[in-house]
């Protein structure tokens, strides 16, 4: 009887206990919400026109629907000089507490102790079973972990892809379409043979825009070949790579892309490939083709093998929401991503933003299942594609450095220039390399 | 009485200078001495923890840095060439625009354009101009003949190097029109007169009148020019983000990559510093011909 006394008490000192420290019964950071805080979300300027107003639509939802007295404050973030925006902010101490932002951010703050953890959130939806988890493809999920823990939510992806026109393969007799890199090369030769005032191949290298670095990620994925390895150093040169850049060279030198694709931005490359006057375009998103005349005649082209691939793959840049841990209020903020992961089709789907959804079961919307080019996407990016860190699993800080300076695209820069091939790898991997050593020496 | 009057007067005078002097502390003097500061330490943004002083590395680690000095040389080479350029077609200019003619103010206001047109604008407008495929130049170039393939303008570094410096001659020549007119303008007639009565003719006239007459504001203008030329970010950055492969990167270009890329900003306040004392020096001689300017 004494010990059943001493052990009820005892039992009940530790629930007393427990309750003290703020963990109940599922132990989650759910219920230990701050209340009535307010919260500064920036979201980027992922879509022009009224894209603010879908985004504070969804902010006025959760405002009024979430029970702890929550207020969330948006802010508009233009792309222009985003990078000195957000570290001028995170380095004076004046960060918002949650964002979205570029796919670089949540590790690259990781490492300097500003991002907020958010495995919170992953465990509170393995309490509750959340189908989130199995919506979006596995090898997203650990994107954004620094040092074993998560510091971002994957929900959008920039794909990265080859697209074609239909209705000119059509005209130049190509019935099957490439599977490989030789055929690639040929269905180039028919459509430069059958359209001679039109570039067979389009391709941006130029600019100050990144576009150079997604066309080595596309090439990468093609023929599972990567340009670093876990230790952090360079790999570029090797026989895969090589295969990528003789590639590459075999179509300058058949004039299969435009000798002025090293000079090309985007709006260069989007005027062309609107006006018709490409018949491939490699290593963007499709998507300047949606709601456009030429939208009917362009599809995805399946990802065709270089010759040393396992298995060809297009990149999905992920892009995701994150928070700093500067917030005053962590579990607000915790509970606001968790909902804003929860549904965020509405900031999606018809808004014209540049991501597409992560979530496969986004895509049953009319707004996407209605134009072929996102059922494309789904098919052979979102649920099959690598990540722009690959062959590394997650992002890692010194990226936004290679991605950046373009240093990822040097090798592309340099053939298209005239450089040998095996010069031009070399150069790469030595600034690849360069990247890599600046950076350790600065955690020294 | 007339002292005290003085001394109250040169009182109240220093006085009124505080707010500027504040201002001026503040807004060029602390970000100026900040920067130097920096420039002696390593300095990285992704590990802020290990801020540490280090003295002159960071330059010696720039002067053995054969990018680094490739990319002064380039800054040099560019700021130079524009300089000239801009100074020459704008004394042309200006000696045409000084003739009475019809229609003289229009002209005047045309010329002026691409001083008002925004960087922005006018970079968009130039990528797309540049074009190889669908650029007016080009295109223009093939139709008259004058070429038979089109120009990589933006696409080989070797030719983006002048492309860069011909947008920045095409911005800052009004300027130069502008100010080598207005001293142009000053110049009294009858010295031309006397001079026609003598034999001379335009060549004539033109060196030994006008060029003597506007060489101080001619030393003035160039050497504003050499400095905001040199410090100019924007341009490059817009154009073509300093490639193609870093082909048109400049001082200013170089420095931001490294503060905001790499979070290296010992090493970007270091460039910045060598920027400072080019400048510095650039100043002292235009310091010196403006003083021999007001001694004449």
């Amino acid at each position: 009887m004494k010990f059943k006394r001493i052990l009820a008490a005892s039992l009940a000192a530790t629930m007393v206990l427990s309750m003290s420290v703020g963990v109940s019964a599922s132990g989650t950071f759910t219920d230990e919400i701050e209340k009535d805080a307010e919260l500064t979300y920036w979201e980027m300027q992922w879509a022009s026109g009224d894209y603010k107003d879908y985004v504070q639509a969804m902010v006025d939802k959760f405002n009024e629907e979430n029970e702890y007295g929550i207020t969330v404050n948006l802010e508009m973030i233009p792309w222009d000089g985003y990078y000195e925006t957000f570290l001028t902010a995170v380095t004076s101490g004046t960060a918002p507490d949650v964002y979205t932002g570029a796919s670089t951010a949540p590790t690259q703050y990781a490492e300097m102790g500003e991002s907020l953890d958010l495995d919170p959130i992953i465990e509170a939806w393995k309490a509750e079973e959340n189908p989130i988890l199995d919506d979006i493809a596995e090898q997203y999920w650990g994107f954004f972990k620094y040092d074993g823990v998560t510091y971002g939510l994957p929900y959008g992806v920039d794909p990265k892809q080859v697209t074609y026109r239909t209705d000119y393969f059509e005209e130049a007799g190509i019935e099957t379409l490439p599977t490989t890199y030789d055929e690639f090369l040929d269905a180039c030769a028919k459509l430069k043979e059958t359209f001679p005032d039109k570039i067979p191949c389009l391709l941006t290298a130029g600019g100050n825009e990144p576009s150079s670095n997604h066309m080595v990620e596309v090439l990468n994925g093609l023929n599972s070949s990567g340009m670093f390895d876990a230790d952090k150093n360079a790999t570029v040169v090797t026989d895969k790579q090589k295969e990528n850049y003789e590639f590459i060279k075999t179509m300058m030198d058949n004039g299969y892309i435009s000798e002025g694709s090293g000079g090309y931005g985007d709006a260069d490359v989007e005027k062309i490939w609107l006006s018709g006057g490409a018949c491939i375009l490699f290593g963007r998103s499709g998507n300047i083709a949606v709601n456009t005349d030429i939208e009917e005649n362009v599809r995805v082209l399946p990802p065709f093998a270089g010759p040393s691939a396992d298995e060809a793959k297009y990149c999905a840049n992920v892009n995701g929401v994150a928070g700093f841990s500067q917030t005053e209020y962590p579990n607000a903020a915790r509970y606001f991503l968790k909902w804003w992961m929860e549904n965020n089709l509405q900031i999606l789907a018809g808004t014209g933003n540049g991501n597409l959804p992560l979530r496969e079961s986004y895509y049953e919307d009319p707004a996407y299942a209605e134009h072929i080019w996102y059922q494309d996407t789904l098919d052979y990016c979102v649920k099959t594609g690598v990540t722009q860190a690959y062959p590394l699993d997650s992002m890692f800080p010194e990226f936004a450095t290679l991605e950046g300076e373009k240093v990822l695209a040097v090798a592309l820069s340099e053939v298209m220039e005239g450089t040998d091939v095996d010069t031009a790898l070399q150069d790469c991997n030595d600034a690849i390399q360069r990247v890599f050593d600046d950076a350790r020496e600065a955690a020294e | 009485m007339n002292k005290k009057r003085k001394i109250e007067s040169s009182r109240l005078g220093y006085l009124m200078t505080i707010p500027a002097t504040l201002l001026i502390l503040l807004v060029d003097i602390y970000p100026l001495m900040n920067g130097v500061t920096l420039s002696l330490q390593k300095y990285n943004l992704q590990h802020p923890d290990k801020r540490r002083f280090i003295g002159l590395e960071n330059y010696a680690d720039l002067f053995h840095d054969s990018e680094f000095l490739g990319v002064l040389g380039y800054t040099f080479f560019y700021t130079f060439v524009t300089v000239i350029t801009a100074y020459l077609f704008g004394l042309v200019l200006a000696l045409i625009m000084n003739r009475k003619m019809p229609g003289r103010g229009i002209y005047r206001t045309l010329a002026l354009l691409p001083w008002a047109v925004a960087p922005s604008v006018a970079n968009v407008c130039w990528r797309l101009l540049f074009n190889d495929r669908v650029g007016l130049v080009n295109i223009f170039l093939m139709k008259i003949g004058a070429i038979q393939e089109p120009i990589l303008f933006l696409a080989k570094g070797e030719i983006a190097k002048l492309t860069v410096i011909f947008t920045d001659f095409w911005r800052d020549f009004p300027f130069m029109m502008i100010v080598l007119l207005a001293a142009m303008s000053s110049i009294p007639r009858d010295l031309y007169e006397s001079a026609y009565i003598d034999g001379a003719g335009f060549w004539s006239s033109f060196r030994y009148i006008t060029m003597p007459m506007i060489k101080g504001v001619s030393a003035i203008s160039t050497i504003l020019m050499f400095i905001w030329v040199f410090n100019r970010f924007d341009n490059i950055y817009l154009l073509t983000g300093g490639g193609p492969n870093k082909a048109t990167y400049t001082l200013p270009i170089m420095s931001y990559f490294t503060a905001f890329m790499r979070g290296d900003m010992g090493k970007a306040s270091a460039m910045a510093v060598v920027m400072l004392i080019v400048m510095t020096i650039v100043a002292i001689i235009y310091l010196r011909v403006m003083k021999s300017e007001v001694d004449e």
